[in-house]
């Protein structure tokens, strides 16, 4: 009895892990798109360049932080960007992206992408947390 | 797969006496374990943890780097001249993979 | 950031370091992180930042700004006899982990030259364990730059 009742809750804790997407990832665009509109998400766009430090320095330290890490998992989607790619270069065209790394905030409301903010340009991960935090905010995700 | 390990001496030549740098250099991406790759996933760590130095067969210098080496790395070290021989250094990372790679000392 | 919430701040900080039993050391250094550091030093030597002894003979050289944290030259001298020093421990106190390298001259010159990776601006620390058991210190800072490409 108190085995079936076991099996019974790891299937549902497995049908769980399966229903909820990884948000500790990042996803090609569109599919980070849908995934923001459907969970009520920001979505963070970034756009990087295999040859550029400062995506490193970002990709190294700062975007794996455990606080940066939490926050991103928790409350936004992040879409990944190269700016080498032919999309990329569509999509950087289309958000005027300056340079990498370039962070585009963007939240789905009223039938459309509203664009929250922006940033330009590596950060220190205290910094760049309390940025997320504004974003968050401002994208109606960190009430 | 064998680490490429590339090892030189400055000044090439020195005098009896002499102090001289030996150098190490490493083909080695020095994973730290906190990297993201372009879809988000952690890189897992791996690299170079334990650096040896021998001079004709006997361990002269040992480093024990940390996750926080650069990829591609060097290591300097300083000795005396005294006597011509052979150094070896010898690199093994946190896979397991090693490398090694040598240098002939002689004196001017 | 006004003057009172700047007092305040910093007020509590130094009550912190204060609760923390930090050492009223202050170095004054950019990118000092004494909590995070006390942490690598009580794992790689059983002892902490107030077992250090500050010590000219230990000359740590690192650039002033770095335009990347991922390779940054880093190089450690000790003006003693090769004999007298046990290991080199190199620490950046900004690091996720803070300890570098550890190194025993044993026959080599007490020197160590390497590249290293750094989180972001960063105190750096050479501690040298002599042979009669003494905890010598060096420390720097390297402020990494922040940027992007055009």
């Amino acid at each position: 009895m108190m085995y079936g009742y076991r099996v019974l809750w790891m299937l549902l804790f497995l049908g769980l892990a399966l229903a909820a997407p990884d948000f500790g990832r990042w996803y090609p665009f569109v599919q980070a798109q849908g995934l923001a509109q459907e969970h009520g998400r920001v979505l963070m766009v970034y756009f990087h360049s295999p040859h550029c430090p400062y995506c490193d320095q970002m990709n190294t330290f700062v975007l794996s932080d455990p606080d940066v890490s939490r926050l991103l998992e928790g409350r936004f989607v992040v879409a990944s960007v190269g700016t080498e790619t032919p999309e990329g270069q569509e999509l950087s065209r289309r958000f005027r992206v300056p340079g990498t790394p370039t962070f585009v905030f963007l939240v789905h409301r009223k039938g459309t992408w509203e664009e929250v903010g922006r940033f330009f340009g590596s950060r220190p991960r205290a910094q760049f947390l309390a940025e997320l935090r504004q974003m968050c905010a401002k994208g109606g995700a960190c009430e | 797969m064998a680490i490429r390990t590339i090892v030189r001496l400055t000044p090439a030549k020195p005098k009896a006496g002499e102090e001289f740098k030996l150098q190490a250099v490493a083909q080695h991406p020095n994973e730290p374990g906190t990297r993201r790759d372009a879809q988000g996933n952690l890189i897992p760590a791996n690299y170079i943890s334990l650096v040896e130095v021998y001079f004709e067969g006997e361990k002269v210098a040992e480093a024990r780097p940390g996750p926080s080496t650069s990829a591609n790395p060097l290591y300097g070290f300083k000795f005396k001249a005294e006597k011509p021989g052979t150094f070896v250094v010898k690199l093994k990372d946190t896979s397991g993979d090693t490398g090694e790679g040598s240098v002939k000392l002689e004196l001017a | 950031m006004n003057r009172r919430a700047f007092l305040k701040t910093t007020g509590a900080a130094l009550s912190a370091m204060a609760l923390a039993g930090f050492p009223v050391r202050a170095q004054g250094l950019e990118g000092e992180d004494l909590a995070n550091l006390e942490k690598a030093l009580q794992e790689a030597l059983g002892k902490g930042f107030k077992d250090l002894t500050p010590s000219n003979l230990v000359k740590l050289t690192m650039p002033a700004i770095a335009e990347s944290g991922a390779n940054v030259p880093a190089e450690v001298e000790v003006n003693l006899p090769g004999g007298q020093v046990k290991a080199i421990h190199l620490f950046a106190d900004k690091n996720p982990t803070p300890r570098l390298v550890t190194f025993m001259p044993m026959k080599a010159m007490p020197y160590y030259a390497t590249r290293v990776r750094l989180a972001e601006t960063s105190a750096i620390r050479a501690v040298v364990e002599t042979a009669d058991g003494k905890l010598l210190l060096a420390s720097a800072s390297t402020r990494v730059t922040v940027g992007g490409c055009g």
